[in-house]
């Protein structure tokens, strides 16, 4: 598939070179580019040189299809069988083998620190690539899962701003919540 | 309290700001004034996506609302209770979370033995949420068998002598055998 490269300009003024499909990966690209608005570069005033290139990455692999490895698994099967009803195995087994590399990829892809992550985080909203976006707010999510509040404050380096009369009202409210929440 | 919820959801919300006056107006006169003075309060903040005091916070109190709320949108059920407790700007994302996310979606099944790892892991796949606490261990029946068997007379003891003196004679054998 041949395509027509497009430039993107970084806040810091460097500028990076980006085929238009992997561009499409990001609606907010998408868009410029459908609306026609398209003269040489693109200028992105919110994303700095030492992110752009992560995204480019991202988009790089992801082409034209937008989302996570995980969405692709279920679009993917789903039309499959809406289709034929008895699908080809072996396209579902390559399919697998697709989503288990993507998979591995990914884990590769984010391993960053947490500054980077929430650059690409405000990246992605930015750009609005929603695959990039929900993996970075996933990886995020498993920092809270299961933790203290102390491990919270302490993985995201909070500071507690409650007063003693406050925490003491944050425990009322909780108790009632697990009031409120009969499947607990 | 639902001054205070719509304080928060000023406070953090920016873009909602004018549909939730929309929305309280219609519920009580009375907070009509005060929800207009707080939106008037918060009028400038909502011009500056953030204020400048919390620029020095931690970076992930530093993500846009919306972005927060997309996070804490991931989590679990029960990590909102933790998040509760962390801090101010956290608890108010973590209303607004819970609200628009959580309390419209099925807390999720506590397969712990997925999730969690190391010790915790053992523990938890040992009991059942809520059952009822077991014994660590199960005692021996106190009674031995011979102790039964003698009950077990006693219960069909009736008026017709044949048949006590049936099961006498059985127990009587067992117990010199």
């Amino acid at each position: 598939m041949s395509s027509t490269k497009i430039f993107l300009k970084s806040s810091d003024d460097k500028t990076f070179e980006i085929d238009e499909t992997a561009a499409r990966a990001s609606e907010t690209l998408k868009n410029i580019i459908d609306g026609g608005c398209l003269d040489g570069v693109i200028p992105l005033p919110n994303v700095s040189s030492n992110i752009l290139p992560k995204v480019i990455e991202y988009c790089k692999k992801h082409g034209g299809d937008n989302g996570s490895s995980k969405k692709i698994a279920n679009g993917g099967v789903d039309k499959d069988k809406e289709i034929l009803p008895d699908y080809d195995e072996e396209e579902d087994k390559r399919e697998k083998v697709r989503v288990d590399e993507l998979k591995k990829w990914e884990e590769e892809y984010m391993d960053f620190d947490q500054q980077v992550l929430y650059d690409l985080m405000l990246a992605a909203n930015y750009l609005h690539i929603k695959g990039l976006l929900d993996l970075t707010v996933e990886k995020a999510a498993s920092m809270i899962r299961g933790r203290t509040p102390d491990q919270i404050r302490e993985n995201f380096n909070i500071n507690s701003d409650f007063t003693p009369e406050e925490e003491e009202e944050m425990i009322l409210i909780e108790d009632e919540w697990d009031d409120e929440w009969a499947f607990d | 309290m639902a001054l205070v919820k719509s304080y928060n959801c000023l406070n953090a919300l920016n873009v909602d700001a004018v549909v939730l006056i929309h929305c309280t107006r219609t519920i009580g006169r009375k907070r009509i004034t005060l929800s207009n003075r707080l939106a008037m309060e918060m009028l400038p903040r909502i011009s500056h996506c953030r204020s400048p005091s919390k620029i020095e916070k931690s970076l992930l109190e530093a993500l846009p609302q919306e972005i927060l709320i997309r996070i804490l949108c991931c989590v679990d059920h029960d990590d909102l209770k933790q998040l509760m407790l962390v801090s101010k700007l956290i608890r108010d994302t973590t209303l607004i979370a819970k609200k628009s996310h959580f309390t419209y979606s099925t807390p999720r099944a506590k397969i712990s033995g997925l999730r969690s790892s190391g010790s915790d892991l053992e523990h938890d796949c040992l009991e059942a949420p809520n059952a009822p606490k077991q014994r660590k261990k199960c005692p021996r029946s106190r009674i031995s068998r011979k102790k039964l068997s003698d009950i077990s007379v006693a219960l069909f003891r009736s008026p017709e002598g044949e048949w006590l003196s049936r099961d006498a004679l059985c127990v009587h054998r067992e117990g010199f055998e």
